[in-house]
């Protein structure tokens, strides 16, 4: 760990009912990026988030934020740090104003530390027209949203932790959410870990992924990276498609009538030759987007859907599943 | 900082207040003969402090207040997921939780304190009764409150405590309510405060530990 590294993780593990729901996750996110944090619903996300800000203790495993274990946070350092919870808990009893009043009074300014930036506050409120007399219980989800906002912002924190923001918010709340929060919250030097299972709202935002599936960091690289090494190679076979391809850094693969499907990280010769070695008729190399490179990392087997053109005489032979603990992927290049 | 949380637990605990009030008010005149409220037939007959039926009337009103307040401070903050707003406030927990404690503990024996010292000063004024009356027979009743702080924290520990609620949930409850009400039934005087207080402060270390340890 160095001071550069905004959040750390080391080996960070937790068990719920005997079933291990974040497994030795090894993370660290440099100060001043923006981090997106994907994974399907169940993926281990909020988990880790939760184990980050201190709500749940890890069963083994540490992590730091902003250099201090969050095991021993002090109150200095959490005053630098916001969490933005799913579906953005408050009191409903409360007016917005009220709840402006109630977290103000946590944040004085001190020696080290402004305190509350009560302008930014109502800026905020005001951006979104929220009416300060109006009952919490009675915003909807998404002014929610934005009354959470606009308290996580005001005391001007360095690391902000958003755990899923825009859950449950339609499509143009969710655009309006985003595009305030990127105006807001990306000022030089400030870190943001953003989590979500909406792959449009990361992409806008990122600059820098990390993949959670089954409780295993599966991708952490630069959007851009991964965005561009992941590829499907379409093998189209005169005959029967070959079973169970042996091919290096293999995601996923299934069968699409006479054509073997391989979802591969990168394409170099290792990989051409062991796709050559199928003895295919053609290979067809396509470039995937964020959302289809992320579906082949976090579909499981299971729902890999399966149709077979081949004349069948009784029954339709399923073909065998998908490999699905493909590479991890990360900077240094797949494992 | 402080007195925001404090704020903020009077608002949430007020209409449990107010109810526990007008309950203590209503015992009260019916037990002095004020017939204020409908349907009421007062009197309650006996000797105050002595012969009446006002000790079960407190542990009613303020037995009902402690387990309402504790179970309302934790389990309730709980089901609507306020602890993810509120626990990463930058405060100790020890801090936010104290600020809890001392208000839930502060009501229920400010609740409990008024009653009793509102029946002692009726009973005091000349005219009242027609018998004497010391301020001595009251100390049973100032030694019962001292089973509240038990019956609030088993509550408090209900709530903060992980466990199913069809489970082993309500357990610290059923067992710090059923010692309170076994000293008190069964012990007199200073030795009922000598068996509540052990308790009442082994319920205490276990509610600071699961606020310190547990998952939110």
């Amino acid at each position: 760990m160095n001071d550069a590294d905004a959040i750390v993780t080391r080996r960070l593990t937790k068990h719920f009912d005997g079933k291990r729901v974040v497994d030795s996750l090894d993370l660290n996110i440099k100060a001043g990026s923006v981090y997106g944090f994907l994974g399907r619903n169940g993926a281990g996300k909020s988990t880790t988030i939760k184990m980050l800000t201190g709500m749940l203790r890890p069963d083994a495993g540490e992590a730091y934020l902003l250099g201090e274990p969050v095991a021993t946070l002090r109150p200095e350092t959490r005053r630098r740090i916001c969490y933005l919870a799913e579906a953005h808990p408050l009191y409903g009893w409360m007016t917005v104003g009220e709840a402006v009043r109630f977290t103000r009074a946590f944040y004085p300014a001190t020696d080290g530390h402004p305190g509350w930036n009560g302008r930014l506050c109502e800026q905020i409120l005001d951006h979104f027209e929220l009416p300060r007399r109006r009952k919490i219980r009675r915003l909807s989800r998404g002014q929610m949203a934005q009354v959470s906002l606009a308290l996580g912002v005001a005391p001007e924190p360095e690391l902000l932790i958003l755990d899923d923001p825009t859950l449950g918010l339609d499509t143009v709340v969710r655009r309006d959410f985003l595009e305030s929060l990127i105006q807001i919250i990306h000022r030089a030097g400030r870190t943001i870990l953003f989590s979500s299972h909406m792959l449009g709202d990361v992409e806008r935002v990122a600059d820098r992924i990390g993949l959670m599936a089954d409780g295993v960091l599966r991708v952490d690289c630069p959007t851009e990276v991964f965005r561009e090494s992941v590829k499907r190679v379409l093998v189209d076979f005169a005959g029967v498609p070959a079973e169970d391809p042996d091919v290096p850094r293999l995601v996923s693969w299934r069968h699409v009538g006479p054509t073997l499907e391989l979802v591969l990280v990168g394409y170099d010769d290792a990989q051409r030759a062991a796709v050559e070695a199928l003895g295919p008729r053609s290979v067809e190399v396509v470039d995937l987007n964020l959302e289809e490179a992320f579906i082949a990392y976090t579909r499981p087997a299971r729902s890999l859907p399966a149709f077979d053109f081949r004349p069948v005489k009784k029954s339709i032979p399923h073909p065998e599943p998908a490999p699905t603990d493909g590479p991890s992927f990360t900077d240094q290049g797949a494992a | 900082m402080v007195r925001a949380l404090l704020i903020k637990e009077l608002r949430e605990a007020a209409a449990l207040l107010a109810v526990a009030l007008a309950a203590a008010v209503y015992v009260l005149t019916d037990l002095t003969g004020l017939d204020v409220f409908p349907l009421q037939e007062p009197g309650g007959g006996g000797y105050p402090f002595i012969g009446d039926v006002f000790s079960n009337r407190l542990w009613l009103v303020c037995g009902v207040l402690a387990v309402a307040l504790g179970l309302k401070q934790t389990a309730w903050e709980e089901t609507r997921g306020t602890y993810d707003f509120l626990l990463h406030r930058p405060v100790p927990r020890r801090v936010l939780f104290g600020v809890k404690l001392a208000f839930g503990l502060v009501s229920v024996l400010a609740v409990g304190g008024l009653t009793v010292l509102t029946y002692a000063l009726w009973a005091a004024a000349p005219g009242s009764i027609p018998a004497p009356f010391r301020w001595s027979m009251t100390a049973p009743m100032w030694l019962t409150l001292a089973a509240f702080p038990l019956i609030y924290l088993s509550a408090f520990l209900s709530g903060i405590r992980p466990a199913r609620w069809f489970g082993t949930r309500l357990v610290p409850l059923a067992a710090g309510g059923a010692f309170a009400t076994a000293a008190g039934a069964s012990v007199e005087s200073w030795d009922f405060a000598l068996f509540v207080l052990p308790a009442t402060a082994v319920t205490a270390a276990a509610v600071i530990y699961f606020v310190e340890n547990r998952d939110y």
